[in-house]
């Protein structure tokens, strides 16, 4: 009889053809960064918690005096929210990593030192002068540009050691692994895109750097997307025990679909800037690709919705799930604000603040918690501890609690987008805009309410992680370190 | 006779390689389009270009747009030139940063910054359009029934 200590993790079939033995470093990496993400994700949402309060006139007038206001609470809460979502994927890749590489050499060992201090460096750096208000005023992008050397080194010391070990194979890899591989060198291209403005030819032309801006903050979504669907392939298949989908022509059709999306859609949010009308049809059509998408997002959806087999709960299937959901529903707003007259109105208001976050909350990070749960769940194994506690019926509740304040506050953020949208459009040009009484007294505290329900809510969930991803473990030796 | 391939058949490497070369054809032509679009008409230079500057420094995207780009708790600053011309606009910037109405925050900057932002938001203003609005008051009948046909593609009235 096998023990229960080196069981797969609840939920879990390992499927690897040929199961390598565990590399005590490459083990080391995937804690380590599923560590960092949780600590992005607690610094984000703590952003996100002040960002929340100071919508409410009457906080606001609290935190000020203390010196805290939006300036910084808000990059503070976008910042590490990109931050959590790169460092998640990056915990699943070096998972995977731990299945198909042998053990790490040398040279390997040095770049992945090199890249966890310098993403320590620069996320340490980042919160402590965020605060300060050292900022480059930026969106997504607030930091000082001192803080990209290191996050550039460590990308390129994690794209060295990625290719280092899939290269020779990459072509014969599953559609997880080109996904990865693919987000990986778009971020570079992406975060050097992002810089441009420091070239003064380009800052001087603020037509020409906002479109950059929005191509480049388009190319970054997208790259961390494919880290996301990425995960979400990849553990999907560890959960169904069928790694059949990964090679599929199906897969890599929604991934030609989905890439071509995430690479140049972006520029339905550049409809009304002055440019060529080209990229604005350009982006149009490809935005209307992603009914493609919707559909089989709609027929997933459709398939939960009648699968009725009594299961125990486990929490990776249910944030897969509520993903799912949420997919649904955010290809379908995102379908809706591509549609120029429809853009026209809602462009610049909350609806797509709604939107923005709906996807980040709501399929990101529905879909990283999942995934990081089987980090977890595999390490509490492998310390000999049983990984009931992310099963159980308070997690359920919680899980369904989040999904409940998510869904109003992004609801919330839709509803009051559209007002302010046809209101506005009902300004003639030239007289200020103010908005409906009704909606000013009451769009501060529904936010705040619903964003506190979605924090405590996290907080709850990722509370329950802490001791299992922070402990002294007894058998910690076993695990090493790189 | 040959079996037609399943569709969950293994991808051939060379069909993965030709996706991606496609995918990153199309990236690449909408890179070209976009840096090689039509300069803006206004070029930021002097006073305007420390105030694009301040902007930055001080994060107001952080709760203002131009053209849609920054937060949703303060008014979009494209076009305000417009609404209150140069000198109005230079006495309201005096006014809302030296006392913070409502959930904006004071910022201490001197009288010559509060110049530069001044002229960088008129530069801005000359650069289009940044909201779509009804073009003039007797269009309010139409615009209050939401004729679709008249709300604008591409170009904002």
């Amino acid at each position: 009889m096998s023990s229960p200590a080196l069981a797969p993790p609840f939920g879990l079939h390992d499927t690897r053809p040929n199961a390598l033995p565990p590399c005590p470093a490459r083990k080391y990496a995937t804690l380590t960064f599923t560590r960092g993400a949780v600590v992005a994700l607690g610094i984000g949402l703590f952003g996100g918690l002040l960002s929340v309060a100071y919508t409410v006139p009457a906080i606001a007038a609290l935190l000020e005096p203390l010196g805290i206001d939006l300036r910084w609470t808000r990059p503070l809460h976008t910042i590490f929210g990109v931050a959590f979502v790169f460092l998640g994927g990056q915990a699943l890749v070096h998972r995977y990593l731990q299945d198909v590489a042998g053990p790490i050499t040398e040279p390997e060992r040095w770049r992945l030192r090199i890249q966890v201090i310098c993403w320590a460096v620069a996320g340490s750096g980042i919160a402590l002068t965020l605060p300060l208000g050292i900022t480059t005023g930026r969106e997504y992008m607030s930091f000082h540009p001192i803080w990209s050397i290191p996050i550039l080194v460590g990308w390129l010391c994690f794209v060295w050691n990625f290719f280092g070990v899939v290269g020779r194979d990459f072509w014969r890899s599953p559609v997880f692994v080109t996904m990865w591989g693919v987000g990986a060198l778009f971020f570079l291209y992406t975060f050097v895109e992002q810089h441009l403005w420091l070239i003064p030819e380009v800052f001087q032309d603020p037509i020409v750097d906002r479109r950059i801006q929005w191509k480049a903050t388009g190319t970054l979504v997208g790259s961390f997307n494919l880290f996301v669907y990425g995960a979400l392939v990849y553990v999907g298949e560890r959960l169904s025990g069928d790694n059949s989908y990964s090679r599929s022509r199906v897969a890599y059709a929604l991934l030609g679909v989905g890439l071509l999306n995430s690479f140049t859609n972006y520029a339905h949010h550049t409809y009304h800037l002055p440019q060529s009308h080209l990229v604005k049809w350009v982006a149009f059509t490809v935005s209307m690709l992603e009914i493609i998408i919707l559909f089989r997002a709609i027929t997933d959806v459709w398939k939960l919705a009648l699968d009725t087999t009594d299961r125990p709960f486990c929490q990776v299937r249910a944030f897969f799930g509520a993903a799912k959901w949420w997919s649904m529903a955010m290809l379908f707003t995102s379908l809706l604000i591509s549609i120029p007259p429809l853009n026209t109105i809602v462009h610049g208001t909350y609806a797509i603040a709604g939107h923005a976050m709906g996807t980040m909350i709501g399929i990101d990070t529905m879909v990283l918690m999942g995934a990081l749960t089987t980090i977890i769940a595999e390490n509490i194994r492998s310390t000999g501890d049983r990984p009931t506690p992310l099963h159980t019926g308070g997690v359920r509740r919680t899980v369904f609690a989040l999904n409940i304040a998510a869904f109003g506050m992004v609801a919330w953020l839709h509803v009051v987008g559209v007002v302010d949208g046809v209101s506005r459009y009902l300004t003639p040009q030239g007289a200020i805009y103010v908005r409906p009484e009704w909606l000013s007294a009451s769009s501060g505290p529904i936010f705040a309410v619903t964003g506190t329900v979605t924090f405590v809510c996290f907080a709850l969930l990722v509370g329950r992680w802490l001791p299992m991803l922070f402990a002294r473990h007894p058998r910690r030796a076993q695990v090493g370190g790189p | 006779m040959r079996q037609a391939p399943s569709i969950n058949a293994g991808m051939p490497p060379v069909w993965k390689m030709s996706l991606m070369a496609v995918l990153v054809l199309c990236f690449a032509v909408q890179t070209v389009l976009v840096y090689t679009d039509r300069p803006s008409a206004v070029r930021l230079e002097g006073e305007a270009l420390r105030g694009a500057s301040l902007y930055q420094q001080h994060n107001c995207q952080s709760c203002h747009q131009i053209y849609g780009f920054g937060g949703f708790l303060g008014p979009d600053l494209t076009n305000v030139a417009k609404m209150y011309g140069p000198r109005g606009l230079r006495s309201r910037l005096d006014y809302a940063l030296g006392s913070g109405p409502g959930q904006m925050p004071i910022i201490d900057v001197p009288p010559e910054d509060i110049d530069a932002l001044t002229a960088w938001l008129v530069a801005m203003d000359e650069t289009g359009t940044g909201q779509a609005r009804i073009e003039r008051p007797d269009n309010l009948r139409i615009a209050q029934k939401l004729d679709w046909s008249r709300v604008p593609w591409w170009e904002y009235p």
